[in-house]
């Protein structure tokens, strides 16, 4: 289980909004959507504003929208930094 | 005894209605500094990531020319200067005003241009002889990240169009909350840290879009981030430099009134000794 996680943490400017580990996020790239899983190669990349789904460690799943930000991928840690993060709702 | 007790009561009334209004001060300042470090504190997360996702970046890309990396030929500096808009906090603005006064008056061939962020930096500025760029003078002490993105791009509008080469902020730096100390710090040109990350396993990232398109974007947000971080701290030290000045004036108002009681009583006493003297004597006239 264990195994097929990794560390996320989304931060803004004000805070740091979530942090913990998940199986997986769908994010809004700057060349399109793109999905990371565990072991993902080395990425930074810019964000678009729209939507990211977190699946949590569990398999629940939540759903941000964000705002224009920077993805950066190493080592099974995951940092999206953004200006703004709405409240989520249920997915 | 010069004074009369009358006199000294009335002191004592109004040294005691001024350590009222101290002591309250004190308290919002100290209330307000809680609120103001927590801020500080939420938003340095977000500032450590930027500066790791920077570090990443440069690990990954060799010789980087973007217009904040440009080494020029410096004609004018651009000196930020962060004071409060409110007075009654101690040496807070006065130290960043002598600090900013020794680093115009130093000796140098280019041209200092003055932004000046606070009310009290700018109301002491516009009477000296220095040019001021612009001012900011309506921040009010709440640090709103989207006001100060605004009034960082002024900043670096500034810098792309020539008008500064350089710029550098001026702000106070919060180690504790009795310890406070101004700070000046570069903020464009951007220096570049070559290959400090080097020991990271996996420097070589995949870029999306591409390098130059990643910087652009992140270099400005950088910026911002850092002036929203500076400013942050700042807040916090004039709030803890209120509330440190505060407190002294209410303990030397204490001290006043503890003063002017021992002098108060010692009138009354004076006056009773007296009284009693009086009609001793009187009575000791009329057996004679």
């Amino acid at each position: 289980m264990s195994e097929k996680t990794f560390q996320l943490s989304v931060t803004t400017p004000e805070q740091v909004f979530f942090e913990g580990s998940v199986r997986s996020i769908v994010a809004p790239g700057g060349l399109g959507r793109l999905g990371i899983l565990v072991n993902h190669a080395p990425l930074i990349t810019t964000l678009v504003p729209g939507f990211l789904v977190i699946t949590s460690a569990e398999g629940e799943k939540r759903e941000l929208s964000i705002g224009p930000g920077f993805l950066d991928v190493s080592n099974n840690h995951v940092t999206l930094l953004t200006e703004t993060v709405s409240q989520e709702k249920a997915a | 005894m010069g004074v009369t007790l009358r006199e000294l009561k009335g002191r004592i009334r109004s040294a005691k209605k001024t350590q009222q209004i101290t002591k309250t001060m004190q308290m919002v300042a100290a209330s307000r500094l809680k609120k103001s470090e927590q801020t500080f504190r939420r938003a340095k997360p977000y500032y450590e990531k930027m500066e790791l996702i920077l570090s990443h970046l440069m690990a990954s890309s060799g010789e980087v020319t973007h217009p904040f990396f440009e080494v020029r030929d410096v004609k004018t500096i651009g000196l930020v200067v962060v004071t409060s808009d409110r007075g009654l906090c101690g040496a807070y603005n006065s130290s960043i005003i002598s600090q900013a006064e020794s680093f115009l008056k130093a000796p140098r061939s280019q041209e200092v241009k003055l932004i000046l962020i606070g009310k009290k930096g700018h109301d002491y500025f516009q009477k000296r002889e220095w040019p001021i760029l612009f001012s900011i003078l309506d921040l009010g002490g709440t640090p709103d990240y989207q006001r100060i993105s605004g009034i960082t791009d002024q900043v670096v509008e500034a810098y792309l169009s020539g008008v500064l080469d350089e710029v550098h902020v001026l702000h106070t730096n919060f180690i504790s909350a009795m310890s406070t100390k101004p700070v000046l710090k570069k903020f464009l040109n951007v220096q570049q840290e070559k290959g400090a990350e080097k020991s990271d396993s996996t420097s070589d990232f995949i870029l999306e879009p591409d390098f130059s398109t990643i910087i652009d974007q992140f270099l400005s947000r950088q910026i911002t981030s850092r002036m929203y971080s500076a400013l942050l701290e700042s807040f916090t030290a004039e709030n803890s430099s209120r509330m440190v000045a505060m407190k002294n004036a209410t303990d030397s108002a204490n001290e006043m009134i503890d003063h002017l009681s021992l002098m108060g009583n010692k009138a009354r006493q004076a006056a009773i000794t007296n009284e009693i003297l009086e009609i001793v004597t009187a009575g000791e006239a009329m057996k004679a």
